[in-house]
This record gives structure tokens, C-alpha cells and sequence, in this order.
């Protein structure tokens, strides 16, 4: 009688779980078209010719025979009404992200292997105040620094137009990153201290032990920090619209130069608009594609654990 | 002492002091950096708070006490377009941060019960937000522009377009759209997670309880996922008092140069040559509006703390199995 009723039950709770499952796929199918949507809409605008967005606002591709490359191809003649400026935009929307990447990389690693496998005075201390600054909000670093960007670029003259200027203030502040540093240190601490030790003994420098053994033990983490770099880089509105206020259009990042277009209002230019989104979402879009995986387990490991 | 001893202490201090030296050469480039531009900053925004300063004239700098902040409460447009743009931000919130919890939870629930191609629903749900504010801004102010060729006009009411886009109550639920469609993947993700690592035993003890799906929801897994609930709530509820890109990109003629946030007072102010000699004023501002940031935060921190305990179905099963 027993084993009876749990026989049934089991199957009963077999058919509720196939039941879930058939629930949770027709919803989620529901959501994910919902969330492709704007992706298709943005594609095939892009695609239509001006005619063509202004006839035929109802569906999302071009109807027949008004298939066209024209948004596309303006880019590459550098000469055009209005998009010239575009490959100029990709280029240091590149270099930006590329420089903020790198530096992050190798600030942040060389600073938590210092705070893993050194001993030195006050060496938590730091790290609790390091720590501590994470929670200053974001409004009050900004203003300040701002000022001293104008201030020292107005005091020296040539300063204030100087591309390497611009980009040096684009790109340093996000570069001392706490939270990659404790992501990083949290990493170091889980490799045994046994293995730098006896290399140490062994006569290899701390440079040596750093790039041969702690990189390539890190490079998962390395690659999560990078990520993680790339996309708040590349993506960066606030800071980057303040720094490049009042300079010449040949300055901005695209992320930037996106704002300009991004008004419900003009419609002239929705195609030329949609295709630049197009370009500036390639790069994330490659990124993501090929590191996806790596992108949300580690976003899930790192939520879970802090 | 031997000679020999006397070298080998010799060589480890030596080796110590070199060791220090190598450990200031690791740390300094981070140390340089955040000190630049995190240190300096701070104290540099307090001091310029205090002042009457104009980066374009330092000579004309001149200390002038606690008035900028008491500015903030007198009559003046400063102090007005704060406290709008504040409530405004604060009204948007209360509603936008629950659905951003709430959202990326169901969404997370429905991910955990496995049904077949999970992996690449996950992977579209999260998409969004790789991207950058401005393409959703593009996107999103195309598809509910105000003209008629706007998708959503040219659909359902091409004859007299609905003003999405200028509307105010309108343009605030098209942006509470656009930061759902953006921000949902980042928290449903670690919300998933967690439903993951909820131990399943728990469930199969209130299950045997009788429970319902309802309580095994209230009691079970709301419990055990806490931790990183108290995460995805502290991130946005920053991330949503510092509103600026959604309100910035999604706009038409008539709102453009609204000021709809805190963040966007100060970003306008700062950016505009002919404010310049009020930098102090909108240092004061933004320490102000920081300092609000931060007791929402504590609040939130000390809301979400762990209390002695746990649930109750936890209890007893923690004394079952002892």
C-alpha cells in the first residue's frame, strides 16, 4: 500500500515536472522573440533606403527591391553630409577601450600580487581602505576631477586640445579598479603560497614568478577582468561626454557620437543612425558571441560570492 | 657569534629590504592611479566646496565657508532643479528598481526548470546588456517616436500618433521599458545562480511539509538566495539613483534639455562654459547628492543584514539532520 502511493506520486511528480518544463520554454520562447525584437528592427532599418523608411514604417525589413547598402558604404567614403567622422569615431572607441584594457590588466595584477605574495607594513590596512572607497559614489569623484582636468588643461597652453591629453583622462580613472583588484586578490589568495616560496628559493625573481607561474594560473580570472573592462569601456556615456564637451567631433568615442542620432525626432537620418548602432555593436556583439559562457558564469560567480 | 651567522642575518636583511622594495614597485602604479585620480579628487571636491572657484580663473577662488550648501535649501534655481530632478529620480525608482528585481527573479525561475535550449534563452536574456545606452536610445526612441512613423505608431494609431516620446508620463514609462529590455540580464544571471545553489534537500523537507509551490517559495528559496538579492538590490538601486543615460538618450524636441536626474544636473552644469564660476556650487551639489547615495546604500545594508536564524523550515531541518 505504501510503496503503492509513492509509485503513483513519483510519476505524478514526473508528469508536474514535464508540465513546468513545457510552461517555462513557451514563456521564455515568448520573451526571447520579444528580446530579439529591437536587434532585428535595428538590422533591418539599417538596411532600407530613406524612401523606404519613410513609406513603409510598418514592417521591420525592406519590402522588395528596396534592399540596399547605402548607410553602410557612406562610412567608407570618408567624404559624406554627415558620417564622415565615423571610422574616426571606431578608431578611438578602439584605441580607448584597447589602452583601458590593458592598463587595467596589468595595474590591478601586479597590485594583488603584491598584496597576496608580499608582507609588508600596513598592508591590510590598505586594503580596507581600498575597499572602503568602492562605496564613495560616483557623483563625487566626478565633479572634482573634471575640474582638474579643465584647470590643468587651461593652465598649460595646447593642453586642452591635446589628443593625448583627452584620451589620457578618457582612460586612467577607470584604470585603478577595486573591484577587479579584490577579484583578482581573491583568485591569487587560492593558489598555495608553497608553490612562489619555492620558486623563490629556487632564485627566481618575483618578476619571473609573476608572469610564468601566477599568470597563466590566473588566466581565467585575467580574462573575466578583461571582459568586464572592455564592456564598461567601450559602452562609458557619462565620463566621456564630459571630458569631450565643447571638442572637435573627431574626439569622440561612438558610444558618444551615438547621442546625436538617438532622438525619436529625426527622421532624415534613422537609417544612417541604425547603421552606425549596427558598427557600434559589432564589436561587443564578437566579444560576446565567442565568451558568453565565461561572461555569465563568472558574473554569476562573482554576484554569488561578494 | 661566528662570521658566518652574522653574514646570514647580514643577507636576509638584505633580502628583506629587498623584498620591501619590490612589493612598493608592485603596488605603486595602482597606488599612483587611485591616488591621482581617487584621493586627490576627494579632498580636492571638498575644499572646492567650500570655495567660490571657477577652473577657468583660480585666481579669482575666494573661501567662502558651508554657503554652497546651504544654497541647496534656499530659493534658487539651483536648489529647485535639484530637489525636482531628485524626486523625479526617486519616483522613477520606486517603481523601476522592484521590477528589475522582480523580472530578472521570474525570469531566473522560469531558467532553473531546465526546459530545453535554456542555454540560449539565458544567453538573449543577458545580450542587452553588453550594450551601450546610446544603441537602446536609438532603438528605443525609434521604435516609440512621437511620429507616425514610429513602429509602434505606425502599427496601432498611424492617424494621430501617440506622443510617446513628449508625453512626460508617457516618456517615463518608455524609459522604465528600455531599462527593463537593458538591465534585466545582468541580475536575472546572478539570480539564476543562486536559484541554482539552492540546496534541493531543503526543498524535498518542506515538500514532504506539504508545503505549497507558494510557501516552498516564501520559505525555502527566498531565504537561501538572500545573499544575492541583497547583491542585485544594492547595484541597482545604486545604479538607478544615479540615473543619467536612459532619461539623457530617450527624449524628443520639447525635453531635450530637461534636467530629469541628479546626475544629469550635474553633468549639464558642469558641462557649460557659462556655469563654469559656479563649480563650487556644483561640487557642493554633488557631495550632497553622494552623501544621499550613500545613506540609501547603509540603509539598504543594514535592511538586508543577516539576522540570527533563518527561516523556519531551515531551522528544522538544520535540527533534523543534528
Amino acid at each position: 500500500m505504501k510503496s503503492n502511493t509513492k509509485h503513483t506520486k513519483l510519476s505524478k511528480s514526473e508528469k508536474q515536472r514535464l508540465k513546468e518544463k513545457t510552461i517555462s520554454f513557451i514563456l521564455l520562447l515568448i520573451i526571447c522573440i520579444i528580446w530579439v525584437f529591437p536587434f532585428l528592427y535595428m538590422f533591418g532599418m539599417s538596411l532600407k533606403t530613406d524612401v523606404d523608411i519613410g513609406t513603409n514604417p510598418t514592417s521591420i525589413f525592406p519590402s522588395a527591391g528596396n534592399w540596399t547598402l547605402e548607410h553602410y558604404l557612406g562610412f567608407i567614403s570618408m567624404k559624406g553630409d554627415r558620417i564622415d567622422d565615423l571610422p574616426i569615431w571606431m578608431i578611438n572607441s578602439i584605441v580607448v577601450t584597447f589602452l583601458s584594457v590593458l592598463f587595467t590588466l596589468i595595474v590591478d595584477t601586479l597590485a594583488s600580487y603584491a598584496f597576496v605574495f608580499f608582507k609588508f607594513k600596513g598592508k591590510n590596512t590598505i586594503f580596507a581602505i581600498l575597499l572602503l572607497s568602492m562605496t564613495i559614489p560616483t557623483a563625487i569623484s566626478m565633479t572634482p576631477m573634471f575640474t582638474m582636468y579643465a584647470s590643468v588643461g587651461q593652465a598649460i597652453e595646447g593642453l586642452a586640445n591635446n589628443r593625448a591629453y583627452v584620451m589620457m583622462w578618457l582612460i586612467l580613472p577607470g584604470v585603478a579598479n577595486v573591484f577587479n583588484l579584490y577579484l583578482m586578490k581573491n583568485f591569487f589568495d587560492s593558489i598555495p603560497k608553497d608553490i612562489v616560496e619555492s620558486a623563490r628559493s629556487d632564485g627566481a625573481s618575483d618578476f619571473k614568478i609573476f608572469y610564468k607561474i601566477v599568470l597563466p594560473l590566473a588566466k581565467s580570472t585575467l580574462m573575466l577582468v578583461s571582459l568586464f573592462a572592455f564592456v564598461s569601456s567601450w559602452n562609458d556615456l557619462l565620463w566621456p561626454q564630459l571630458i569631450l564637451s565643447g571638442k572637435d567631433s573627431t574626439f569622440q568615442t561612438i558610444t558618444v557620437a551615438l547621442t546625436g542620432y538617438a532622438s525619436g525626432d529625426s527622421w532624415e537620418y534613422k537609417g544612417i543612425a541604425m547603421a552606425t548602432s549596427v558598427f557600434a555593436l559589432i564589436p561587443i556583439l564578437i566579444v560576446f558571441i565567442i565568451t558568453q559562457n565565461k561572461m555569465i558564469d563568472g558574473l554569476a560567480t562573482t554576484g554569488v560570492k561578494r | 657569534m661566528s662570521e658566518a651567522v652574522i653574514n646570514r642575518k647580514k643577507d636576509r636583511r638584505k633580502e628583506i629590504l629587498k623584498r620591501y622594495g619590490l612589493a612598493i614597485g608592485f603596488v605603486s602604479p595602482f597606488v599612483l592611479v587611485f591616488i591621482i585620480f581617487t584621493v586627490i579628487p576627494l579632498i580636492m571636491g571638498f575644499v572646492i566646496s567650500l570655495c567660490k572657484y571657477n577652473p577657468y580663473d583660480l585666481e579669482s577662488t575666494t573661501f567662502i565657508g558651508f554657503s554652497n550648501y546651504l544654497m541647496l535649501f534656499g530659493n534658487n534655481v539651483l536648489a529647485r532643479t535639484f530637489w525636482q530632478a531628485l524626486g523625479k529620480t526617486l519616483i522613477f525608482d520606486v517603481v523601476a528598481v522592484p521590477c528589475l528585481i522582480i523580472i530578472p527573479l521570474g525570469l531566473a525561475y522560469l531558467i532553473n526548470m531546465k526546459p530545453p535550449g535554456y542555454k540560449i534563452f539565458r544567453a538573449i536574456i543577458y545580450l542587452p546588456s553588453v550594450i551601450s545606452i546610446t544603441i537602446v536610445g536609438v532603438l528605443f526612441g525609434a521604435i516609440f517616436s512621437d511620429s507616425e512613423l514610429g513602429l509602434i505608431n505606425a502599427w496601432f494609431s498611424s492617424e494621430n500618433p501617440i506622443p510617446f516620446l513628449s508625453d512626460p508620463v508617457l516618456r517615463w514609462t518608455v524609459i522604465l521599458l528600455a531599462s527593463i529590455w537593458w538591465q534585466t540580464g545582468t541580475n536575472f544571471i546572478i539570480l539564476s545562480a543562486a536559484l541554482r545553489n539552492v540546496p534541493k534537500s531543503l526543498y524535498e523537507a518542506c515538500e514532504m511539509d506539504g508545503g505549497s509551490r507558494l510557501e516552498l517559495f516564501i520559505h525555502v528559496t527566498l531565504p537561501n538566495i538572500k545573499g544575492s538579492l541583497g547583491i542585485v538590490l544594492f547595484n541597482t538601486l545604486i545604479g538607478y539613483l544615479n540615473l543619467y543615460g536612459q532619461p539623457t538618450v530617450l527624449n524628443s524636441a520639447i525635453n531635450r534639455n530637461n534636467i530629469e536626474s541628479p546626475m544629469m544636473l550635474i553633468q549639464q552644469w558642469l558641462n557649460s562654459f557659462e556655469r563654469s564660476s559656479l563649480t563650487g556650487l556644483i561640487s557642493a551639489t554633488a557631495i550632497f547628492f553622494g552623501l544621499i547615495v550613500m545613506l540609501f546604500t547603509f540603509i539598504e545594508r543594514y535592511l538586508m543584514k543577516d539576522r540570527k536564524g533563518g527561516s523556519k523550515y531551515e531551522i528544522q531541518y538544520k535540527a533534523y539532520e543534528a
